[in-house]
C-alpha cells in the first residue's frame, strides 16, 4: 500500500457520512434554479396592494459586514467595560455564550472562576502572549529539539514549537473551518486559542480567516440571525421567525443583493409550500429523478406529426413549425382548449377507485400523479430560465431599439419589469406545484386551483407577448398591454399567496398522507 | 519524502518498548503503513481474541489521526462491518500530542467498554441495549469463530468451554471447521 487513498479506499467518504451525523441536511439541496429576482411592481405602484403589508411578508432586517462587525464591537466593548476584563477575553466569553450578553453577565458576577475556566481561560495570569526559546526543550509534537527552537505555550503551559503550532492551526483553520473554539493542541486541554495569541502564531493569510470565521460565528451563534446564501454575498438577514413557526409560515426575506430566499431553510423562496413539505419534494424530485428527467427536456414531439419541437422561450405555447398544430408544451394537450373557462391544464383529474384495483393500477396512478405536478413545477423552473434568456436577448435590441424609435431608458423599462414579474411569478407557479402534490382535497382545494389557474394563464399570456419581436415590441399598443398583463400577474401572485398564507397561519389546510 | 522525525521516533519506542497486548510493525516498504494485532482485554467478550488491524499515517500526521480499521471481524457496537472505528479520539478529538501507541491503548479499551449510545453498527448497538446478555453472547461466538486464528488448534480445543454453544445449525459447521484444523 502505497497511498492513503489506497488504503481507505472505498470506506471514507461513507465514514465521515456516517459520523458526522446530519445536522447539516437543511440547505444542503442547492436550489439557486435562478436568480430569482425580487417583485420588482413597477408599474403597479399606484395600486394598493402594494403599499400595504401583505400577510404572507415577514418582518427582516438586512446587515452588512460591517453592520455585524459594530455589532460584535458594541458587545465586546459593554463586557470589557462591565466586567473590567480584557477585551480579547471579553470575546472568547462572549462566543462561549453565544453572544448572550445578558446570561453571561449573570453567570460570571455568580462564579467568576468556573466561567473563566469552562471558556477555557483558565487561572488567569498576566503579560501578552509571547514566543520564547528554552533550553533543553523537545517539541512532543514533531519531537524537534535543536537549539535555538522558538515556541509557544498557553497559560495552561502546554508547549509546543512554532512550526507544530502553525500547522495545527492552519489544520484547524482552513481544513476544519474552526475558529471561535481551537483548542490547545495538548491532548484533553480545553484551553481555547486567543486572538492575540493566534496572530502571533500565524501568517497574514490565515489570519484573515481566521478573523473572517470569527465574524462568522457571530451570525451562526445568533438565534434570529442568518447568512445570505447567495453566493460571494457577505449580508446576513435578522428575522424572528422560529423553527417552531414553520408549519405556519413561509418566511420569505430578500436580501439587499436581491436574492430572496427563505429564513426557514435557506432555499431559494418556495412561497407558498411550507418548508418540511419542500425539504419531502425536493427528497422525492431526487429519488425519482430517473422517472422525471426526460419531462425537464428541452425537446419533445408534436403531438399531431411527430416532428421534434424545440423550446427555447419559456411560453407553453407551442406550434410546430411543421404542421402548424398549436398545443400545450405542459400537457401537450390543444392550446385552443386553454385560456378558456375550461382550462384545467393545472388540476390533476383524480380517477375513480374502480379504476385502481389492483397495486400495480394504484402505482401507476400515483406515478401519474406525481408526475403531473412534477411535469407543471420542472417546466415553470425551466421556463423562467428560458424567460430569462428571453429578456437578455432583448433588452440588447431593446438598446438599438432606443436609437432607432427615439424611446428613452426609462421608458423601456417595462420590459425589465415583466421580465421580473415573470421570473416571480413562475417561481410561485413552481412550488404551488408541490403545494398541490401534497395537499389533500377539501373545501379549500377548489379556491386554490383557480388562483393557480388564474395566475398561471396571466404568466403564460405575459410571457407569449414578451417572445415578441423588437419591432411589435415597439409598438405602444403592445408596449400597453404588457404593462397592463404584468401588473396583472403581479395581482394574481399577491391573491394566491395571500390565501395560501393565511389557510397555512389558520392551519386549515389538510395533507395528503402520502408524503 | 522523509520520514519525520516524529514517526521515527515513534516506531522505535514502539519497538523498543511495546505495549502489552499490542504489537504494530510498520511494512519495510512503507514505514507509515504498520500491521497492528490487539488483544481482546481480559473482562470483555474479546478475551482470548486477537485482532488484526491496519493502521497508517496520512501525509499531514499528526495534524490529522492515523487511519485505523479492523481487518479481523468483530461484533461490537462501535465496529462495523467494514473494520471502520467510531471512536472520538480518531476524529474531533484528535491532539496532534496524541500517538499511534494512545490511540491503539484507546482502541483495546473500547473493547474494553463498548459504547452503544454513539453507535457505528445500529443493529449490534441496538442489541447491546435490549439484550445485553445476548449481545455478549454474540460477540464471544465470534471471537471464537474469527478471533482466534493465532492459536494452535490444541490450544482452542482447551478454550471451548469458554465460548458459547453456537445457535442451533451453527454448531455442526463449527465442529467440522474445529475437527479438520481451520477456520
Ligand atoms: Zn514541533
Ligand atoms: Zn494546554
Ligand atoms: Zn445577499
Ligand atoms: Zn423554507
Ligand atoms: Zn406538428
Ligand atoms: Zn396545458
Amino acid at each position: 500500500m502505497s497511498s492513503e487513498d489506497e488504503f481507505m479506499s472505498g470506506m471514507s467518504s461513507e465514514e465521515d457520512d456516517m459520523l458526522q451525523g446530519s445536522d447539516n441536511d437543511e440547505g444542503s439541496v442547492d436550489d439557486f434554479g435562478f436568480d430569482e429576482p425580487e417583485p420588482d411592481l413597477g408599474y403597479s405602484q399606484k395600486d394598493d396592494v402594494q403599499a400595504k403589508k401583505k400577510s404572507f411578508d415577514v418582518n427582516f432586517k438586512v446587515f452588512q459586514p460591517k453592520d455585524i462587525q459594530a455589532q460584535q464591537d458594541g458587545l465586546i466593548d459593554e463586557v470589557n467595560m462591565i466586567l473590567d476584563i480584557r477585551k480579547e477575553d471579553a470575546a472568547i466569553l462572549l462566543r462561549h455564550f453565544r453572544w448572550n450578553k445578558e446570561r453571561l453577565i449573570e453567570d460570571y458576577m455568580d462564579r467568576p472562576k468556573k466561567v473563566l475556566e469552562a471558556a477555557g481561560l483558565g487561572p488567569s495570569a498576566t503579560g501578552p502572549p509571547k514566543l520564547e526559546i528554552i533550553r533543553g526543550f523537545t517539541c512532543d509534537i514533531c519531537c524537534e529539539d535543536e537549539a535555538g527552537l522558538q515556541s509557544f505555550a498557553m497559560k495552561c503551559g502546554h508547549r509546543f514549537c512554532v512550526s507544530c503550532y502553525n500547522q495545527y492551526l492552519s489544520q484547524k483553520i482552513k481544513e476544519e473551518g474552526e475558529a471561535a473554539r481551537i483548542q490547545c493542541p495538548s491532548d484533553g486541554c480545553k484551553r481555547i486559542i486567543g486572538a492575540r495569541s493566534l496572530d502571533l502564531l500565524v501568517t497574514a493569510d490565515l489570519r484573515h480567516r481566521y478573523h473572517e470565521l470569527l465574524t462568522r460565528t457571530y451570525v451562526e451563534d445568533k438565534e434570529h440571525f442568518k447568512w445570505c446564501p447567495a453566493p460571494d454575498c457577505e449580508n446576513a438577514i435578522e428575522c424572528g421567525i422560529k423553527k417552531k413557526d414553520l408549519d405556519k409560515v413561509v418566511p420569505t426575506v430578500a436580501c439587499d443583493c436581491k436574492h430572496r430566499f427563505c429564513f426557514g431553510c435557506i432555499l431559494a423562496d418556495h412561497q407558498p409550500a411550507p418548508c418540511t413539505l419542500v425539504k419531502k419534494w425536493l427528497k422525492k424530485c431526487a429519488d425519482d429523478s430517473e422517472t422525471a428527467n426526460w419531462i425537464s427536456a428541452n425537446t419533445k414531439e408534436c403531438p399531431r406529426c411527430n416532428s421534434t419541437i424545440e423550446k427555447n422561450g419559456g411560453c407553453n405555447h407551442m406550434t410546430c413549425r411543421k404542421c402548424k398544430h398549436e398545443f400545450c408544451w405542459m400537457c401537450m394537450g390543444l392550446w385552443s382548449e386553454h385560456g378558456t373557462s375550461w382550462y384545467n391544464c393545472n388540476r390533476f383529474e383524480e380517477r375513480s377507485g374502480s379504476d385502481a384495483r389492483d397495486a400495480q393500477a394504484k402505482s401507476r396512478i400515483s406515478l401519474e400523479r406525481y408526475l403531473h405536478y412534477y411535469n407543471r413545477y420542472a417546466n415553470h423552473e425551466q421556463s423562467a430560465k428560458l424567460d430569462k434568456d428571453i429578456y437578455n436577448k432583448t433588452e440588447k435590441k431593446m438598446i438599438q431599439l432606443q436609437s432607432a424609435s427615439g424611446m428613452s431608458w426609462i421608458e423601456v423599462q417595462y420590459l425589465n419589469s415583466a421580465s421580473q414579474a415573470l421570473q416571480t411569478c413562475r417561481q410561485t407557479l413552481k412550488w404551488t406545484y408541490a403545494f398541490a402534490f401534497y395537499l389533500a382535497r377539501n373545501n379549500l382545494t377548489e379556491m386554490f386551483e383557480d388562483n393557480q389557474k388564474d395566475l398561471e394563464m396571466a404568466v403564460e399570456a405575459l410571457s407569449e407577448m414578451f417572445e415578441k419581436n423588437v419591432t411589435e415590441l415597439a409598438e405602444q399598443k403592445l408596449k400597453v398591454e404588457i404593462m397592463d398583463k404584468t401588473t396583472y400577474c403581479n395581482k394574481r401572485r399577491i391573491i394566491l399567496l395571500e390565501d395560501t398564507a393565511d389557510n397555512l397561519a389558520n392551519g386549515v389546510w389538510s395533507w395528503s398522507t402520502d408524503f | 519524502m522523509a520520514l519525520p522525525k516524529r514517526i521515527i521516533k515513534e516506531t522505535e519506542r514502539l519497538m523498543a518498548e511495546p505495549v502489552p497486548g499490542i504489537s504494530a510493525v510498520p511494512h519495510g516498504d512503507n514505514l507509515r503503513y504498520f500491521d497492528v494485532t490487539i488483544d481482546g482485554p481480559e473482562s470483555s467478550p474479546y478475551n482470548h481474541g486477537r485482532y488484526k488491524l491496519e493502521l497508517f499515517l496520512p501525509d499531514d500526521y499528526p495534524m490529522t489521526p492515523p487511519k485505523v480499521r479492523f481487518m479481523t471481524k468483530i461484533y461490537h457496537p462501535n465496529i462495523d462491518k467494514l473494520g471502520r472505528i467510531c471512536l472520538d479520539v480518531l476524529k474531533s478529538n484528535w491532539s496532534p500530542a496524541l500517538q499511534i501507541r494512545t490511540i491503539l491503548l484507546s482502541i483495546q479499551a473500547l473493547l474494553g467498554a463498548p459504547n452503544p449510545d454513539d453507535p457505528l453498527d445500529p443493529n449490534v448497538a441496538k442489541k447491546w441495549v435490549d439484550d445485553p446478555d445476548d449481545a455478549i453472547r454474540e460477540a464471544k461466538v465470534w471471537t471464537w469463530k474469527f478471533g482466534m486464528d493465532y492459536l494452535g488448534f490444541e490450544e482452542r480445543k482447551k478454550l471451548r468451554s469458554d465460548f458459547p454453544t453456537m445457535a442451533k445449525g451453527d454448531e455442526n459447521y463449527h465442529r467440522a471447521k474445529i475437527s479438520d484444523g481451520t477456520t
